[in-house]
C-alpha cells in the first residue's frame, strides 16, 4: 500500500512542478501579496487632507491651526471661506474633514468659557474619520491643558498609566502581516485541494483512479499530501517574509508554530476535499471554495476581532480552522505563547480535520457503489 | 447578429443549469451582505477585561465597581496580577487594570500622580486602543464624580458631526464594499473560469474554427455574465435598502449606471486572466490574487487608501473596485454627486480599455 501511495504522491508533485506558471503562482504570488497587502492594510491614518473654516479673527484659532497643520498625519490643509465651498470639497472626497472655528472662539478661550471647535467629517470614510478625530481631539486637549496650567488654582488631576503589551507602539502591521501569512497559506491549500479531485473528474480520469487498485483512502491521501506540502511551504515562506521583510519580532517557538501549521493545513485541506468530492467540474469546485472561503475569512478575525460579532456567530466561527490558527500565529509572533495555550487551539483543528476528511472519504466511497 | 444571439443563448442555458454559478450569484451575495452587516465590525463592545484589586480601601473598591458597571466592559475581578497576566497571553482577556495597594495614598496626595495602571493586549492594536480609551474614560468619570477631576479653565470642546452617516453605523460604509466584492466575483472570477475552461478542454480551437469571429465568441460569453452581474447588483441593492436599512440617498438610475460601468473592467479582467492562464487552476488563482483580495483590501472600504504607502497607492489605480467603492458609498450615503461619478466612471472605463487592449494583443499572438 505504501509503495502505491508514494508513487501516487510523487506523480502529483511532478505534474504540478512541471508547470512553470503554477510554480510561480504557488511561491512568487503569495510573497508579493504579503508584501503589498501588508503595506496596504493599516488602520493608522496618514496623509490626511483637511479643510479649515475660520470665522474667528483671534489668536487662539491661529494657534490651533498651526498645531494641526504641523501634525505628522496631515498632508494638506485647505483654507476655505464658505460652508458651500466646503460642502463641495467634502462631497467630491477632496478632503476627509473640516475644522470650523466659530466667530467667538478666541474670545471664549480668553474669557475662560468652554470654546467650541466644530469638526465635520465625511461619514463615508467613517474609520479614517474617527481615527483622525481622535488625533485632533488630543491636540485640542493638549492646548486646553496648557491654557489651564496658567490658572493659579489649577490642580493636576490623577491619571492612569497605559502600557501596551506585546506591541508597545501599536504597529498595525504587526497584527496584519502574520494574519495575511496565515490566510494566504489557507487560500493556496484550499485551491490546490479543491481542484485535485474535480479536475480528474472533469477530465474523466477519476473513473480510471476508481478502478485502479487504490482504495478511496489512498486516493484522498495521495491528493492530500502534495497540497499539504504546498500549504506548509507557503506558510513558512510567508512567515519568513513577515520576520525578515517586515522585521516583525518573533518571540515564540518555531517548533510550536510549525507543529501547529501541520494540523491547520490538514484541516483546511479537509474542508477543500469535501467541496472537491461534491463538485462535478473544476468550475463548480472553485466556486464552491469561494463560497466557503470568503465567510471563513470574514468570521475568523482576519481583519476585525471575533469578539465584536454576535455570540451565535462566534459559535459558528469555532468551526473555522483559520480562527484557531490566527490565535496561534499572533500568539507565536508577539506573545511567546506557551505550549498549553497553543494546544488548546490545536485540538479544534484536529477535530475539524478528522470530521472533514472522513466526510470526503465517504463521498468518494459512495461514488464507488 | 443571429450567430451572436445563438451563442449567447447557449451560454445562458449553461449558466442556468449550473448550480454552482447560481449559488455564487444569488446565495453568496445575501450571505456576504449579512456578514458585513452583522459580523464584520470594528466597533468594539463587550470587551473582556480584568480588574486587579490590590488595595482594600473604600475608594479602590468603588473604582472597581465603576469598571464592573461600565456597559462596554465585561470584567473579570482578581486580587493578584499573576491571575490575569497569562490570560492576556492566551487571549481570554484584552486588557486589565491594576488598582495598586497605594492607590488611596496617591489619590489623596493630589498633584497629578499616577494612580492606576492599564495594560492592554496590543497584538490587535485597534482593539487595544479602543479598550484603553474606554477604561481611561471610566476612570476619569469616576474621578469627576468624586470631585477629583481637572479644575481651572474649561478648555476647548470638540463638537463632531459625521455627515452622510450621522449615527456612524459601520454597516453603511461596509455594504457598498460587499457589493463590490460580489460584483468582482461574478465579473472577474466567473468569466475567467468560463473562458479558461474552453481553452483547457480544447473547445476554444473548435469555436475559432467556426464562422463565428473572435469578437462574437467573446461577446457571447460576456453578455450573459453582464446580465447576471446586473441582476445580482439589483438583488444586493434591494437587500441593502429593505432588509439592512441602508439609506439610498442617490438615485437608482445612477446606481445602475455605475454598476454596469464597473462590469466593463471586471469582465475585462476576467477575460485577460483566462487569456493569460488558459487553464482553470491558474485562472482561479489569478482571480483570487488580483481580483478578490485587492477588491477587499485595496479598494478603500476597509483600509483608507490615502494612508497607504506611495507605491501601494499607485497600484490601487489599477484596481477597478477602488473607483466603484468610492462611487457606491457616495450614491448610498451622500446622493448623486455627478462630478465624482463621471470621474470614477471614466477611470473604470480606462482600466477596462487597458484590460481589453492587452487581451486583444495576447490572443492575436496565441493564434499564430
Amino acid at each position: 500500500m505504501f509503495a502505491r501511495l508514494l508513487a501516487a504522491v510523487l506523480k502529483e508533485i511532478i505534474v504540478f512542478w512541471r508547470d512553470p506558471r503554477a510554480r510561480a503562482m504557488l511561491f512568487a504570488m503569495p510573497a508579493v501579496q504579503v508584501m503589498v497587502f501588508g503595506l496596504a492594510a493599516t488602520l493608522e491614518v496618514r496623509h490626511v487632507e483637511l479643510a479649515i473654516l475660520n470665522e474667528d479673527a483671534g489668536r487662539w484659532s491661529q494657534e490651533m491651526i498651526a498645531r494641526v497643520s504641523s501634525a505628522g498625519f496631515v498632508d494638506r490643509v485647505v483654507q476655505l471661506d464658505s460652508m458651500a465651498a466646503f460642502t463641495d470639497q467634502l462631497e467630491l472626497r477632496e478632503v476627509l474633514l473640516g475644522v470650523r472655528f466659530p466667530a467667538d472662539f478666541s474670545r471664549d478661550v480668553v474669557a475662560g468659557h468652554p470654546a467650541d471647535l466644530q469638526i465635520i467629517i465625511d461619514g463615508r470614510r467613517s474609520n479614517a474619520g474617527q481615527v483622525t478625530l481622535s488625533y485632533i481631539t488630543a491636540i485640542a486637549a493638549e492646548l486646553g491643558v496648557e491654557l489651564a496650567r496658567s490658572d493659579p488654582q489649577y490642580v493636576e488631576p490623577p491619571y492612569a498609566v497605559v502600557r501596551h503589551w506585546f506591541n508597545p507602539n501599536l504597529n498595525y502591521r504587526w497584527f496584519m502581516v502574520p494574519n495575511l501569512a496565515a490566510s494566504l497559506s489557507m487560500i493556496i491549500a484550499l485551491m490546490i485541494t479543491a481542484l485535485s479531485i474535480a479536475r480528474e473528474r472533469e477530465l474523466g480520469t477519476f473513473d480510471q483512479l476508481l478502478v485502479s487498485p487504490s482504495t478511496p483512502l489512498e486516493i484522498i491521501l495521495s491528493k492530500t499530501i502534495p497540497a499539504m506540502l504546498a500549504g506548509g511551504i507557503v506558510g513558512m515562506l510567508t512567515v519568513a517574509i513577515a520576520i525578515f521583510g517586515f522585521g516583525i519580532d518573533f518571540y515564540g517557538s518555531f517548533v510550536l508554530l510549525f507543529g501547529a501549521m501541520f494540523p491547520f493545513v490538514l484541516s483546511v485541506i479537509g474542508v477543500g476535499m469535501v467541496v472537491s468530492s461534491i463538485a462535478q467540474t473544476q468550475q463548480q469546485a472553485v466556486l464552491g471554495i469561494f463560497f466557503v472561503m470568503i465567510p471563513i475569512m470574514l468570521i475568523s478575525g482576519f481583519a476585525t476581532p471575533v469578539e465584536n460579532m454576535p455570540q451565535w456567530l462566534q459559535y459558528i466561527a469555532a468551526a473555522s480552522p483559520l480562527k484557531h490558527y490566527l490565535i496561534i500565529v499572533q500568539g507565536s509572533f508577539l506573545k511567546s505563547m506557551p505550549a498549553a495555550d497553543v494546544w488548546s487551539n490545536v485540538w479544534p483543528l484536529l477535530i475539524i480535520a478528522a470530521v472533514s476528511l472522513t466526510t470526503a472519504t465517504v463521498f468518494v466511497q459512495r461514488r464507488l457503489q | 447578429m443571429r450567430r451572436l444571439w445563438a451563442l449567447a443563448r447557449k451560454e445562458s442555458y449553461q449558466i442556468l443549469r449550473d448550480p454552482a454559478a447560481l449559488l455564487i450569484t444569488f446565495v453568496l451575495p445575501p450571505i456576504l451582505l449579512f456578514l458585513f452587516a452583522f459580523a464584520v465590525s470594528l466597533d468594539v463592545k463587550d470587551v473582556r477585561v480584568g480588574v486587579v484589586l490590590e488595595s482594600d480601601g473604600a475608594d479602590a473598591r468603588s473604582l472597581a465597581a465603576a469598571f464592573a458597571a461600565t456597559p462596554f466592559l465585561r470584567v473579570t475581578p482578581a486580587r493578584h496580577r499573576e491571575a490575569v497576566e497569562h490570560k492576556l497571553v492566551s487571549g481570554e482577556l484584552r486588557a486589565f487594570a491594576v488598582i495598586p495597594a497605594d492607590f488611596e495614598v496617591n489619590l489623596q496626595a493630589g498633584q497629578g500622580g499616577a494612580t492606576i495602571q492599564i495594560i492592554t493586549d496590543a497584538s490587535n492594536p485597534n482593539t487595544a486602543t479602543f479598550t484603553a480609551a474606554y477604561m481611561q474614560g471610566t476612570f476619569s468619570e469616576w474621578l469627576q464624580a468624586r470631585g477629583a477631576g481637572a479644575t481651572g479653565s474649561p478648555g476647548i470642546t470638540v463638537k463632531q458631526r459625521f455627515w452622510f452617516n450621522p449615527e456612524l453605523q459601520s454597516r453603511r460604509t461596509l455594504v457598498p464594499g460587499a457589493i463590490a466584492i460580489v460584483m468582482t466575483m461574478i465579473g472577474t472570477l466567473l468569466t475567467a473560469l468560463v473562458m479558461s475552461r474552453e481553452w483547457e478542454r480544447g473547445t476554444m480551437e473548435a469555436l475559432l474554427a467556426t464562422p463565428a469571429t473572435m469578437a462574437e465568441i467573446i461577446l457571447s460569453k460576456l453578455l450573459p455574465y453582464f446580465l447576471l452581474g446586473t441582476a445580482a447588483t439589483m438583488g444586493c441593492v434591494f437587500l441593502a435598502i429593505y432588509l439592512l436599512d441602508v439609506p439610498m440617498a442617490g438615485s437608482f438610475a445612477a446606481m445602475m449606471l455605475l454598476s454596469t460601468t464597473f462590469l466593463v473592467p471586471a469582465l475585462g479582467q476576467g477575460l485577460l486572466i483566462s487569456t493569460v492562464s488558459k487553464n482553470q487552476f491558474l485562472a482561479s488563482q489569478l482571480a483570487v490574487m488580483t481580483g478578490y483580495l485587492p477588491a477587499m483590501l485595496l479598494s478603500g472600504f476597509l483600509f483608507e487608501i490615502q494612508s497607504m504607502p506611495w507605491l501601494v497607492q499607485k497600484i490601487t489605480y489599477l484596481i477597478p473596485a477602488r473607483y466603484y467603492v468610492s462611487s457606491l458609498q457616495t450614491v448610498f450615503l451622500a446622493g448623486d454627486v455627478w462630478p465624482l461619478f463621471l470621474r470614477d466612471m471614466a477611470s473604470m472605463l480606462a482600466v477596462g480599455a487597458l484590460f481589453f487592449g492587452i487581451t486583444v494583443r495576447k490572443s492575436k499572438r496565441g493564434l499564430d
